[in-house]
C-alpha cells in the first residue's frame, strides 16, 4: 500500500503518468477522475471523428433511441480511416503512459472502444459473474464521454474501495444489487465529466450510471495486468470468453457489425507497440 | 458477516427491528438510513421540544452563530423534567432495540444530545484518535488496540430539516468503518483539515424530517455547507465490551467525551457525569442498566477517585 499521501488536487493538462498523490488515491478507492485530460482542441477532434464515425456506423441501419444496451449494444465503428486520433489513443503516451505506470511495460492494451447508450446501466463490476475475484491490479479501465454528465444525467457511479476483498465479494452477496430498479439503493459516488475529463477506474470496481439521454457516446479503453500465474491466465480467457458472450447476446441482425477489431489486430499502421499487445494476446490464447 | 438476523413484524413507524438486508446494508457500508421512521406528527412535537431546549439552553447566553462548531460546540441539555419526550429518544424501542440488533447483543445506551450546528464538519470517525489520553483513569496503560472491533458502536442522527449534498446532509464514507480502509484513512495527512470535506468520495445521506440515520461510529464522516445553527439530534450505544482491548477503548472513549464536553462548555467545566440523565429521576430499569455498565467502564471516575466522592467532600 502506498503510505506517502496528501491528496489529489485538480492536476489538469498534459500529464504521462499519475503524480504520487493521485495513485494513492485510486489505489485506496479504486477509480480517480482527471479533469482536462484532453485539451479542448483534442475534444473537438474526438467530437468530429464521432461524428464522422456515427454517420458511417448508422447510415443503414439508424440508431435506436429505443433500445436499452442491455439488449442491443449500438457500438460506434471506428477507423484509422476516418478516426484515427480516436483508433489509436490507447497508444498514445498520455494513456499508455499511466497504464504503465500500473502495470509495467509488459502489460496488455486494446483498442478504444465507443457506444451510443440507452438507459440505465445496472450495478456491476467489468468481470464474468462466474469467475473467482482476481487481483485488485487486474485490469483499469479509461472512459470518457462526448457530454457533460452529472448523477442524473448518466455519469458513472462508483462504489468507491469496491475493487478490493473482502467488500468486492461482500458486494456480489447483496441482495438485488444487479437489479436496475436498485441502482440508487446503494451508496455511489458520481464521477460527474465534462467533455475532456477522463474517468479512470479499477476494472473490478462496481459501476452503474443512471437517468443519462439516449445516445450519450462513451469512449472506453481497457489495459490489462500481463498474467503471471495459470490462474491468472484462466481468468483472462474467461474474461474474454465472457465478453464475446456478452457481445453476441446483445447483438441481432439489426446490429451494426464493427470489424474494426481486425481493422486493429491488422495493424497497417506498423506500431511496434500495438503489435507487441497482439503478439501478448495470441502468446496467451486471447487475440479476438 | 451479519451478526443476528431478525425480521420485523412490519416496516412502517413503529419497527423495532431491521430487516436481513437492511443489517447487511449496514454491516457492508457501516450506515444505513431508515425512511420516514418517525411520523410527521411525532417530528412536530419533537420539533417543538427542541425549539423549547433553544429556548432555555441560550436564554441567558445566546447562541452564536458565527462560531464554528469546531471551535465550540452549542449544544442543549435535554431532561426529565423540560425535554421529556428528547430525552427518552434513547430509550425509544425503535432505537435501542435496534442499536442491540446491529450491535449484536448487550448494548450501553447514553443520554441522546442536541446540537445547533455552525459551518462545515471535517472527515472523522467517532472513536478516540490512537493514544491521546493516557491518565490514572487507564490504571495500566499498555499498548493496546484502538480499533478493537469494528462494532463498536453506532449513532442514530435525527435531522430536524431537510438536508442534501449542499446543505448539512452528513457524507459518509461506505465501508470505512472496516479495516484497513479505517486505518489508511486515518494515516492520511490533512485528511481532518477543512479544506479537505469535498476531496474524498463520500456518500451523501440526504434526509426529510423523520428520517433516521444509522451510522457505525467507525465510519468516517463529514458535512458540508450546512446553514448556521442547523439542528440534529443523536443517541449513541457502545457495545457491551467483549474483550479486555474494547474494554479499554470504552474506557478511553468515556474520558474523551467527558474531556470534550468540558472543552465544549460554556463554562468551561466537566459537566457530562453530572447531568441530570445520569440520576435518573424517574428509576428507567433500562437507563440504570446503562448507568451501572458506564460506571463499570470508568465513566463516573474522576481524577483521584470518583466523581460521586468528589462532589460529596467539603
Amino acid at each position: 500500500m502506498i503510505q506517502s499521501v496528501i491528496f489529489p488536487k485538480p492536476n489538469t493538462g498534459p500529464r504521462l503518468s499519475l503524480n504520487s498523490d493521485e495513485l494513492q488515491f485510486f489505489d485506496m478507492f479504486g477509480f480517480i477522475v482527471l479533469k482536462q485530460f484532453f485539451t479542448e482542441n483534442e475534444v473537438e477532434k474526438i467530437n468530429e471523428e464521432l461524428e464522422k464515425a456515427k454517420a458511417i456506423t448508422f447510415a443503414d441501419l439508424p440508431f435506436d433511441p429505443t433500445i436499452p444496451s442491455s439488449d442491443r449494444l449500438q457500438t460506434i465503428q471506428l477507423s484509422h480511416s476516418y478516426s484515427p486520433f480516436i483508433f489509436t489513443l490507447s497508444e498514445d503516451e498520455r494513456v499508455y503512459g499511466i497504464a504503465k505506470q500500473l502495470f509495467g511495460e509488459e502489460l496488455i492494451g486494446h483498442q478504444c472502444h465507443a457506444s451510443s447508450f440507452v438507459g440505465d446501466t445496472r450495478w456491476h463490476p467489468d468481470h464474468p459473474p462466474i469467475n473467482p475475484y482476481p487481483d485488485h491490479r487486474y485490469g483499469i479501465k479509461f472512459g470518457f464521454y462526448a457530454d457533460t454528465l452529472t448523477a442524473d444525467t448518466g455519469a458513472l457511479r462508483i462504489i468507491p474501495r469496491s475493487h478490493r476483498q473482502p467488500y468486492y465479494g461482500d458486494l456480489k452477496k447483496m441482495p438485488g444489487i444487479s437489479n436496475p430498479e436498485n441502482i440508487e439503493a446503494f451508496p455511489g459516488f458520481a464521477c460527474e465529466s465534462n467533455p475532456g475529463d477522463v474517468v479512470l477506474f479499477n476494472l473490478n470496481c462496481w459501476h452503474a450510471s443512471r437517468g443519462g439521454k439516449a445516445g450519450r457516446t462513451m469512449l472506453e479503453i481497457v489495459y490489462y495486468a500481463y498474467p503471471k500465474s495459470t490462474d491468472h491466465i484462466e481468468q483472462m480467457r474467461g474474461q474474454v470468453k465472457w465478453s464475446k458472450q456478452l457481445i453476441n447476446t446483445r447483438t441481432d441482425d439489426k446490429s451494426a457489425k464493427p470489424d474494426y477489431r481486425r481493422e486493429w489486430f491488422l495493424n497497417k499502421e506498423n506500431s511496434p507497440l500495438r503489435a507487441s499487445w497482439i503478439e501478448r494476446q495470441r502468446k496467451l490464447g486471447i487475440a479476438d | 458477516m451479519i451478526h443476528k438476523i431478525e425480521e420485523p413484524a412490519e416496516i412502517g413507524h413503529a419497527r423495532t427491528a431491521l430487516t436481513r438486508t437492511e443489517v447487511q446494508f449496514y454491516d457492508t457500508f457501516g450506515f444505513l438510513i431508515l425512511r420516514n421512521h418517525f411520523t410527521q406528527d411525532e417530528m412536530k412535537a419533537i420539533s417543538d421540544e427542541f425549539e423549547y431546549a433553544v429556548e432555555l439552553e441560550f436564554k441567558d447566553k445566546p447562541f452564536e452563530k458565527d462560531l464554528p462548531t469546531s471551535e465550540r460546540a452549542q449544544c442543549l441539555s435535554f431532561t426529565d423534567s423540560t425535554t421529556p419526550l428528547l430525552v427518552a429518544l434513547a430509550e425509544d424501542p425503535r432505537y435501542y432495540k435496534i442499536a442491540e440488533q446491529l450491535l449484536s447483543g448487550e448494548i450501553i445506551g447514553a443520554q441522546g444530545g442536541g446540537c445547533l450546528y455552525v459551518g462545515d464538519t471535517r472527515w472523522h470517525p467517532d472513536r478516540v484518535p490512537d493514544g491521546r489520553y493516557k491518565t490514572a483513569v487507564i490504571d495500566k496503560p499498555k499498548e493496546y488496540s484502538r480499533y478493537s472491533n469494528h462494532n463498536f458502536g453506532c449513532k442514530f442522527a435525527l435531522y430536524l430539516e431537510a438536508v442534501d449534498a449542499d446543505t448539512g446532509a452528513l457524507r459518509v464514507l461506505p465501508r470505512s468503518h472496516r479495516q484497513p480502509l479505517y486505518g489508511e484513512l486515518r494515516k492520511i495527512p490533512g485528511i481532518t483539515d477543512a479544506e479537505n470535506v469535498r476531496s474524498l468520495p463520500g456518500f451523501v445521506c440526504a434526509t426529510e424530517p423523520g428520517d433516521v440515520l444509522i451510522f457505525n461510529h467507525s465510519c468516517w464522516h463529514a458535512s458540508l455547507g450546512g446553514k448556521s445553527g442547523r439542528p440534529m439530534i443523536a443517541a449513541g450505544y457502545y457495545a457491551y465490551p467483549r474483550t479486555e482491548d474494547q474494554a479499554q477503548e470504552l474506557r478511553e472513549t468515556y474520558m474523551h467525551s467527558k474531556i470534550l464536553s468540558k472543552d465544549y462548555s460554556k463554562e468551561g467545566k466537566e459537566t457530562e457525569p453530572l447531568s441530570e440523565w445520569n440520576q435518573n429521576p424517574n428509576q428507567s430499569p433500562l437507563r440504570a442498566k446503562w448507568i451501572e455498565y458506564k460506571r463499570e467502564f470508568g465513566y463516573f471516575d474522576y481524577k483521584s477517585g470518583s466523581l460521586e466522592e468528589e462532589l460529596k467532600a467539603p
